[in-house]
C-alpha cells in the first residue's frame, strides 16, 4: 500500500477517513510538548514544534499531513515514512500473533522524533512492536539508544555508552531532556 | 506481562525439557540488524515480545524436530525472509522464565516462554541469540 506524505493543507475527506487524531490539545499530550514547566529554554529553541499531526486513508493511501514551525528536514520526513509504512503491517505480522501499528502510536512517534531529531541526527532504525507498538532504534559504534512506545501514554528508553559503560533505562516521561542529550550526542559523532 | 506466578500456574516449567535442548524463534525481517560491535547480524529487542493476546512468546524445540527426523526448515515454511534464532532453555531459565511444553496439530514442537520479559531481558535474549537459520546477506 503506498504511502504519501504530505503538510500544511486541508483536503475535505470524511471525518471518518481519519485515522489519528484531529487536534491534539496540550491535554493529551503527556509529552514534553504537554508539559511546558517542564521545557527549558534550550529545548524550546531547538525542538521542531510540531502543530499539528494527521493521518489519513484515502483510498488505498495514508495521508500524512504535518503542520510545523519550520520546513522539515530531509532526514525527518524519511523517519516519518519508516514510522507510516509500518502501519500496513497486517495482524500477526511476525508470523506468531502480532497486532498492527495503530495510528495513534505512529502519531506518538513522529511527536517524538520532532522533539529529538536535529538536522545531523542519523536517521534511526524504525521497528514494530509485538503488541502493537514502535521502537525506534540508533546504533553506532559507541552508542546504543532505544525508544520503546507501547502506547501514546507509556513511552521509555534506553540509552548506553559502550566505552565507558555509562547507561540509563528509564521511562520518557519527566526524562525527555536526558533522552535529549543522548540523541544530541549521536549528532556530534 | 505475565507474572512468575501466573506462569508457574499456567505455563509451568517442565525439567524435562533440559537446560541444553536449543528452543528456536522465527525472526521476521523487521526485527534484525548488524551490531557493529557484536561484529554480526542479530536479533533486536523486539523479537523476544510475548504475544498480543496474552500468550507467552512461541519456540520450537530442535530436539523433538530432530528425534522425528525432521529439519528445522520445516518451521519456516511460508515465511520467506524470516530468520530463525535459537537460544537453549538453560538461557531462558536464567532469567526467569519456564519452558512449557505446548504440541500443536501442525507442530509437536512448539513450546512457551513464560515469564516477565522487561526490555533489559529482551536485549539480553537478543544478544545471545544465535542463528540456526540466519538472515539472508
Amino acid at each position: 500500500m503506498p504511502n504519501t506524505i504530505l503538510g500544511g493543507n486541508e483536503y475535505g475527506l470524511a471525518e471518518a477517513a481519519i485515522l489519528s487524531e484531529r487536534w491534539l490539545s496540550t491535554t493529551t499530550l503527556p509529552d514534553v510538548l504537554a508539559r511546558p514547566a517542564v521545557v527549558t529554554a534550550a529545548v524550546e529553541q531547538s525542538a521542531l514544534l510540531l502543530r499539528r499531526v494527521i493521518i489519513r486513508k484515502r483510498g488505498s493511501e495514508l495521508v500524512v499531513e504535518v503542520n510545523a514551525h519550520r520546513p522539515l528536514s530531509t532526514e525527518f520526513l524519511k523517519s516519518i515514512e519508516a514510522v507510516v509504512e509500518l502501519l500496513n503491517l497486517p495482524p500477526g505480522w511476525n508470523s506468531y500473533s502480532a497486532k498492527p501499528i495503530g495510528p495513534q502510536i505512529a502519531v506518538r512517534a513522529i511527536r517524538i522524533l520532532a522533539e529529538l531529531m536535529e538536522p545531523l541526527t542519523p536517521l534511526p532504525a524504525v521497528v514494530p512492536r509485538v503488541q502493537g507498538g514502535i521502537q525506534l532504534e540508533w546504533h553506532t559504534d559507541t552508542l546504543d539508544i532505544e525508544v520503546y512506545i507501547d502506547t501514546p501514554d507509556q513511552v521509555s528508553f534506553f540509552a548506553e555508552h559502550g566505552e565507558s559503560g555509562q547507561s540509563v533505562e528509564a521511562s520518557l516521561a519527566g526524562q525527555e531532556q536526558t533522552l535529549r542529550a543522548w540523541v544530541q550526542r549521536l549528532s556530534r559523532k | 506481562m505475565s507474572t512468575r506466578e501466573e506462569c508457574a500456574s499456567n505455563f509451568p516449567n517442565d525439567p524435562g525439557v533440559t537446560d541444553e535442548v536449543a528452543l528456536l524463534r522465527r525472526i521476521p525481517p523487521w526485527h534484525f540488524y548488524y551490531d557493529k560491535k557484536l561484529g554480526r547480524t542479530r536479533p533486536r529487542s523486539a523479537a523476544f515480545e510475548d504475544d498480543d493476546d496474552g500468550d507467552p512468546m512461541s519456540v520450537y524445540r530442535r530436539n523433538i524436530i530432530d528425534s522425528e527426523g525432521g529439519d528445522v526448515a520445516r518451521v519456516m515454511t511460508g515465511h520467506t525472509g524470516f530468520a530463525l534464532a535459537s537460544l537453549n532453555a538453560g538461557q531462558y531459565r536464567y532469567k526467569e522464565q519456564t519452558v512449557y511444553p505446548d504440541p500443536l496439530h501442525e507442530e509437536s514442537s512448539h513450546t512457551k516462554i513464560c515469564g516477565p520479559k522487561p526490555e533489559s531481558v529482551r536485549r539480553w535474549f537478543a544478544t545471545q541469540s544465535k542463528w540456526v537459520i540466519p538472515p539472508l546477506p
